[in-house]
């Protein structure tokens, strides 16, 4: 069995703060981490790895930095990585990204099964997963909360997909793609031998040339949404409380209502 | 007006029974206290301190109040004096001899605060001129070692308990870092004692002069410390250093006002680790060998820091992550097959070291049973916080457990002993411990700083009468340990709670001597009244 998983690095987002002029994220001195969500896709694919035996892969497409980040995947137990970077790559959206990612892993077929995180904290579309799977041609189950069964002989997995109001328990045929939420299972610590062999792991990296297909189909060129602006709401204001007689307060509170023209 | 009514000040009818100043981390019952004082000058203390000697009036002096042997509870009335308006940075030293870097600091200043602001040289509040600015251009990297667990406390409360941690096994105790102090005596005057001007001579004294002139004869006691990490009673030892004799004195002896800590360079590689066992007596074993190995010079284990857990410490650490697993785990789960565990940290300097350091743990960890594949690991501060979280788990899970417990027995509390005993002893401890308390069908953990031969047991009562046979056991133990040339205080200190100990350490011969000193720098014992020995002892000898 092979898997593989997908995964992004993001900005530790307990630090992030927002530039006042430029309105985007003020990235320098925040320490980057794997998106939280994917590293639950990372233990599920070394659970099942653990069970079943396959060889995993974990990839990622971004700035040559995310290579820490598969560094780290690779830390915990995953066998090989995989770095898409390439300067065209640059300001893909959800589906140039999909897109990307699809023709890597295609020149990576065959494969049995491909997790991602839910959604990555940072953008919070949840596309990139069920995108992924469409530029492939292949199943998707997004939000699971647990992997009931892989039966490779027959090629199926049952899964059971969270939803607002309980579950539902699906069957796909393999290859498909799964992206898991937090209930899934829980991270482990990296071990100690995995950050040594994460260390000394080559890593290759595959820019626009490698994967073939249209230039003109990768990052901001290929993106039909863009960002306008980004910036961050304001700040609620202090609230006032009024004080003194009962209906002097009440005189006040009209007036000022009615200067807000609330009223 | 005189200057200690500019001092800020809380007064009899703002002190509430819940107010903080009253009690510490320690299972004492809150204290009483007439007013608290907040001063944010020496003189002020000055002034306030040399009043309080004329009325007789008890002073204690209080930190951040983290202590667990009732050091800052003022059980016998009297005023606080709080410290925490005295927490600035004032300036940066050059050791005239060594060359190392000082920092000039008030006592009120929290540990994690100066250590933030020493490792990314950003003094808060200082011009950068001179020293300051010498310091923050300096290439390299430093630290203040001493890593006690609670942060939050206060440099001067650490330097009165001579704190030590976990990195205590590379850097030792808080003592080694204090330069200078200067101390404001309970007559109001002032000692300023720099390391290596005031020396003790033959005859055992130390001779010394206060700012304002007085000529004091301080006699050091003349007992034999244990020769292992202490934080029980004064320092005493011939030839020593006067500063030592006020570092791990409780507040028993001045208030501390004024600090010059020393940094040490700070290599900027870690190696940690935390490996699992799947036998109770292996990581014991395994830490024995890492003693041994630490000191061969053909071994890269050089560890800063060895700290082991017990099958116990392990059941409890499992069944607190289940129960905080809804509030999200707050530490990656362990495998079930462990048994006992060793967290450790090393320090090194170059990347083409690591290889070479890693097999050579990776080959003793293995002999003792380990799986490599379950032995966590960390190369940077993130990861070496997210274990340092597993580590300072356990106590917080034990307070709970007791949070619950005292629902039933308001009274009960964990009984910890903290002793620390020669190293060909530590096996004949630990079995005693677990035989004694097996025995008894009692519950308890054992962990804690297994490098230095000094471990914390903690016997946890369900009921009274569990509480009473824990007590008899805890003192049962640090007897043993005095029998073995061990000490019944390596970290903890004294404090109110732990005078027996004392004496079972040094005998009353032992404590009338530190009774001498006390009543010779504080004649009417004001200051930090019942900590190190019951008051008892103070008027037997005025």
């Amino acid at each position: 069995m092979k898997i593989i998983v997908c995964i992004k690095q993001v900005p530790e987002t307990g630090n992030v703060k927002i530039d006042p002029q430029t309105h985007t994220l003020i990235r320098s001195g925040v320490p980057s981490i794997i998106n939280p969500l994917d590293t639950y896709a990372i233990e599920e694919a070394l659970r099942w790895k653990e069970k079943l035996g396959a060889s995993t892969l974990v990839l990622s497409m971004g700035p040559p930095q995310a290579e820490e980040a598969l560094r780290e995947a690779v830390s915990m137990g995953i066998d090989q990585a995989l770095l898409l970077t390439d300067r065209r790559f640059a300001g893909a959206d959800t589906y140039a990204t999909a897109y990307t990612l699809s023709l890597a892993i295609r020149k990576l077929a065959p494969y049995d099964l491909i997790f991602c995180g839910k959604q990555a904290i940072d953008g919070d579309t949840a596309q990139v997963g069920p995108a992924l799977a469409e530029h492939l041609g292949i199943p998707h189950i997004a939000y699971v909360k647990k992997i009931e069964d892989i039966d490779l002989q027959k090629a199926t997995v049952r899964a059971h997909r969270l939803m607002e109001d309980g579950y539902e328990i699906l069957d796909s045929r393999l290859p498909a793609l799964l992206t898991v939420v937090k209930e899934i299972n829980e991270p482990r610590f990296p071990s100690l031998k995995g950050k040594m062999r994460a260390k000394k792991l080559e890593i290759p990296i595959w820019g626009a040339d490698d994967l073939g297909g249209e230039v003109a189909n990768f990052g901001l060129s290929g993106s039909p949404t863009q960002v306008k602006g980004i910036f961050a709401p304001p700040a609620r204001g202090k609230g006032e409380i009024l004080t003194g007689e009962a209906p002097l307060i009440a005189q006040t509170l009209i007036e000022r209502l009615k200067a807000q023209k609330i009223i | 007006m005189e200057r200690e009514d500019l001092v800020r000040k809380i007064s009899i009818q703002e002190i509430t029974p819940g107010c903080p100043y009253l009690q510490d981390e320690s299972h004492l019952a809150p204290g009483m206290a007439e007013a608290i004082y907040f001063p944010t000058e020496e003189d002020e203390i000055s002034a306030l301190v040399a009043q309080f000697q004329k009325t007789g009036t008890a002073v204690t002096i209080s930190g951040a109040r983290t202590g667990v042997v009732g050091g800052a509870v003022p059980a016998g009335g009297g005023v606080i004096l709080a410290m925490e308006r005295m927490s600035r940075i004032l300036g940066v030293k050059r050791c005239q001899k060594t060359r190392a870097w000082l920092i000039q600091v008030e006592p009120g200043l929290s540990l994690r605060s100066f250590q933030r602001q020493v490792e990314s040289k950003n003094f808060e509040g200082i011009d950068q001129e001179g020293n300051v600015r010498d310091f923050m251009q300096d290439p390299s990297l430093y630290f203040y070692p001493p890593d006690p667990t609670e942060a939050t406390a206060t440099l001067g409360g650490i330097v009165a308990a001579n704190s030590s941690g976990a990195r205590s096994l590379a850097y030792g105790s808080t003592r080694n870092y204090v330069q200078r102090l200067r101390v404001v005596l309970a007559t109001g005057e002032i000692l300023d004692i720099t390391r290596g001007e005031h020396q003790a001579d033959r005859s055992g004294t130390i001779p010394v002069q206060t700012t304002e002139g007085s000529k004091l004869l301080i006699p050091i006691p003349t007992y034999q410390m244990p020769a292992v990490k202490s934080a029980a009673g004064y320092y005493a030892k011939p030839g020593m250093d006067l500063i030592d004799l006020f570092i791990g004195a409780e507040g028993t002896l001045g208030v501390i006002t004024y600090l010059e800590l020393r940094l040490v360079p700070r290599p900027d590689k870690i190696f940690s680790g935390i490996a699992f066992f799947p036998d109770p007596d292996q990581a014991i074993k395994f830490a024995q060998k890492i003693r041994i190995l630490r000191s061969d010079p053909l071994s890269r284990i050089k560890p800063i820091a060895i700290e082991y857990f017990d099958q116990h410490s392990l059941s409890i650490l499992r069944q607190g992550r289940q129960q905080e697993e809804s509030r999200g785990a707050f530490f990656a789960d362990f495998p079930l097959s462990a048994q006992s565990a060793i967290f450790f940290e090393q320090f090194y300097q170059k990347d083409e070291e690591l290889e070479d350091i890693y097999e050579h743990w990776q080959v003793a960890l293995e002999e003792h049973g380990v799986n490599m594949d379950d032995t966590w690991g960390g190369f940077n501060e993130q990861e070496l916080e997210k274990m340092k979280r597993f580590r300072h788990a356990l106590p917080e899970i034990l307070n709970e457990i007791f949070r619950e417990r005292k629902r039933r027995y308001p009274t009960i509390h964990k009984v910890s002993a903290d002793l620390a005993v020669p190293e060909p002893y530590l096996e004949e401890m630990i079995s005693l411990y677990r035989t004694r308390i097996e025995e008894q069908g009692l519950e308890y953990v054992l962990f804690g700083h297994i490098g230095e031969c000094h471990l914390h047991l903690n016997i946890l009562p369900r009921d009274d009468e569990e509480m009473l046979r824990a007590q008899e056991l805890s003192f049962e133990f640090a007897a043993k340990a005095v029998s073995l040339g061990g000490c019944v205080s390596a970290e903890h200190g004294i404090g109110k709670l732990k005078h027996r100990l004392l004496e079972l350490l040094y005998g009353p011969h032992g404590i009338e001597e530190m009774v001498r000193v006390k009543l010779l720098l504080d004649p009417k014992g004001i200051l930090n009244r019942g900590n190190i020995f019951p008051e008892s002892y103070l008027p037997s000898l005025r």
